[in-house]
């Protein structure tokens, strides 16, 4: 009876399913460790305390803290809905120990209530962990080939449009900012998405790294498999990329801290030339970053661009060193998901796109690209995530007691 | 110049059947593609982009066709007759707009203005500014008029002809001159300008030598606290700094300086009174270019 019931799930489902690394959910691994409980208590505390002082209109608006208040409260629901689910699987789990008459019937709801129960503990479990700093900022996707020439190019836009796919279905604004076309018009040799979505960095984060793809190329003729990789960039959009905020924004740097390039025409210049040519380059030298932009016609708008760029890389590039001297004062080898290089492999014989880091695996190629089924692979991804820091903390918890 | 490989114009031929036409001016296929991506943008149909790719063929500048040329923030409106703006204007313009005090009613007057574009710029950034614009040609004031209204920046735009002293113009005191003269010589037009401006863009305000920097030491200096005006080549940035060093007043008033453009060509010469009487000159220019004088 039960294997017929998982037949049937495993048929009816789409295919999916985990390998062993990934979050295997028996009883033990649904509970949270009691120090998360204990966690999730001191909020719900806190949020008794607000709402009466709020009740009482001792205290006057204040956007700040009904950020902190909507996000208490989601994390208390959470933590209720997950808590009366941990009830009744107990309950359940007394009755298949107790009643030989009932096993059968409980066994069956247990079933049944497990995969509700590993999303409201997964949900709960990333609401306790400390949030990521630029959680709630937009996005910009950068993208590029590496290796695997024309194939590459090809597949870097075949990943972009999947990222564009995947704001389009979920309603999300989204620009490009910068897009090259490769001579040949097949594929591009660079492109640069905003997503101005809040939250958006959040949820895309994971992308960034080499995503590798196999399949045969469209400019292959004799049929042959090849391997090719494009590299993702995800930076937290911090500012927009308008004129007046580049403005102010190249005001905070030193003279000979940047240097910005436009084009250099041979010739006399001025009034001796028209040129049509408004390419900005952006060099930043303290971290030698250097951007290219060269898709507006006007150079201004060029160089905003390239500041707001300049801006989220500083911003992403900060934030790794705080991590990273976090690390270095903890002293662990710590597995990190962020660093890992090759991220995912999309592997079109076998349909089949795979997960590195998390070891997740989804056989719809075509659902992938087209940007509707990415949120499984993100999810995974996530849970993963916020496992493999629950761990982290709980480690640091035992290690200090 | 490099000719053209007529394999490159294959290759732009397969890629778009409008690419080739943009190849003369472009020159490469990457160029071509930004350049037709951006009439594609501006225009209705098919059939608009090909007459204007073929435009484009016979040179005739891209600001003309789609009507309009960036000038920092602004979209400034451009049409046949009158300069369209250069980089290298919008460099120091920018420059300079940002060095001038804020909250404060400087006089500006702008001479050859063309599309208004300096004068317009300068009060954009400084809203507080009083901007003068002055032009030879009807054309050019038409159009300094309408940019200013459709942009909604107001400023004064007068024709009339400053080499010729008359009543138009009349000499009011005023804190600043900024002025992109006509400045290349009838030798360089033949032999060192590009072909889409010796075709398309007007002579008037091509062609010139020294008068203009002539007239600024005879008329324009004596009412003025500072000057800034283009230049094409070095000559004429000495010619003004002799004409100041030679005279026995000029030179104990005015100190001169010469600015480079980003691609390290000679193309400011600028002056300011060293007493001040109404704004910290030396502190405004300063670093602005190398002084001279």
């Amino acid at each position: 009876m039960f294997s017929t019931v998982l037949r049937a799930t495993r048929l009816l489902s789409p295919k999916v399913w985990s390998r062993l690394q990934s979050t295997a959910s028996n009883c033990e691994s649904l509970e949270l460790h009691p120090l998360l409980i204990k966690r999730a208590e001191k909020y719900v505390e806190e949020l008794l305390v607000l709402e009466q002082r709020m009740a009482h209109g001792s205290i006057g608006f204040d956007v700040e803290r009904e950020k902190h208040f909507s996000r208490l409260s989601a994390v208390v629901d959470s933590f209720r809905k997950y808590a009366s689910e941990i009830a009744t699987l107990k309950e359940l789990q007394a009755m298949v120990d107790e009643d030989p008459s009932l096993r059968e019937e409980a066994e069956q709801e247990m079933v049944d209530i497990k995969p509700v129960l590993t999303k409201t503990s997964n949900a709960l479990l990333s609401q306790l962990l400390p949030q990521h700093p630029f959680a709630d900022a937009p996005c910009i996707l950068e993208i590029r080939p590496g290796v695997g020439g024309i194939e590459a190019m090809i597949f870097a836009q075949d990943l972009l449009n999947m990222y564009t796919n995947y704001a389009h279905n979920k309603r999300w604004k989204y620009h490009l900012i910068s897009h090259n076309e490769n001579e040949s018009g097949s594929g591009i040799v660079d492109a640069i998405l905003s997503i101005d979505e809040p939250r958006a960095y959040d949820k895309l984060r994971f992308e960034a790294g080499v995503h590798r793809v196999q399949r045969i190329p469209a400019t292959e003729t004799k049929g042959r498999t090849h391997t090719s990789t494009a590299a993702v960039i995800v930076l937290p959009k911090i500012a927009e990329d308008s004129e007046k905020e580049a403005d102010s924004y190249e005001r905070t740097f030193k003279p000979d801290e940047i240097r910005i390039d436009v084009m250099r025409a041979r010739g006399k210049g001025g009034q001796h030339v028209n040129t049509t040519d408004s390419a900005v380059r952006l060099t930043h030298y303290p971290s030698g970053i250097v951007i290219n932009m060269q898709n507006e016609r006007s150079q201004h708008k060029n160089k905003a661009k390239a500041f707001a760029i300049l801006r989220a890389r500083l911003a992403e590039l900060e934030q790794k060193e705080k991590e990273e001297k976090g690390r270095a004062a903890r002293k662990g080898q710590v597995t990190t998901t962020d660093r890992s290089d090759k991220v995912r492999t999309y592997n079109f014989p076998q349909n089949r796109v795979t997960d590195h880091r998390c070891g997740f695996n989804l056989h719809d190629m075509e659902g992938i690209m087209a940007g509707e089924r990415l949120d499984d692979v993100i999810e995974a991804m996530q849970s993963f995530d916020s496992d493999s820091r629950a761990k982290e903390l709980l480690d640091q918890v035992e290690n200090s007691n | 110049m490099v000719r053209i490989k007529p394999s490159t114009i294959w290759q732009a031929s397969k890629l778009n059947r409008f690419l080739p036409f943009l190849l003369p001016e472009c020159r490469s296929i990457h160029a071509a593609r930004q350049e037709l991506r951006w009439i594609q943008d501006e225009s209705n149909d098919d059939y608009q982009v090909w007459k204007r790719c073929k435009l484009r063929y016979r040179h005739y500048p891209l600001q003309y066709i789609l009507g309009s040329q960036p000038f920092e923030s602004l979209n400034i409106k451009c049409k046949p007759g009158v300069l369209i703006p250069r980089w290298e204007t919008e460099e120091w313009a920018t420059d300079l707009a940002h060095r001038l005090p804020k909250n404060r009613q400087i006089h500006v007057l702008d001479l050859c203005t063309g599309t208004g574009c300096i004068p317009l710029l300068i009060k954009h950034i400084r809203p507080d500014a009083v901007v003068k614009a002055v032009d030879c040609s009807p054309l050019a004031t038409g159009l300094a008029y309408w940019n200013s209204k459709s942009l909604g920046i107001s400023i004064q735009v007068i024709q009339g002809d400053i080499l010729e002293h008359n009543s138009t113009v009349k000499p009011q005191k005023v804190d600043l001159i900024t002025c992109n003269p006509p400045y290349i010589s009838q030798s360089t037009f033949v032999k060192e300008t590009s072909r889409s401006v010796k075709l398309f863009e007007p002579k008037l305000a091509l062609i010139g030598c020294f008068e203009f920097y002539a007239d600024l030491i005879d008329h324009q200096i004596s009412r003025a606290e500072a000057f800034v005006y283009e230049v094409g080549e070095l000559s004429q940035c000495e010619y003004v700094c002799r004409r100041i060093v030679e005279d026995p007043i000029l030179s104990k008033v005015w100190r001169v300086g010469f600015r480079l453009d980003a691609n390290s060509k000679p193309r400011v010469v600028y002056g300011y009174r060293r007493v001040a009487i109404t704004l910290d000159w030396p502190r405004i220019f300063e670093e602005f270019g190398e002084l001279k004088n």
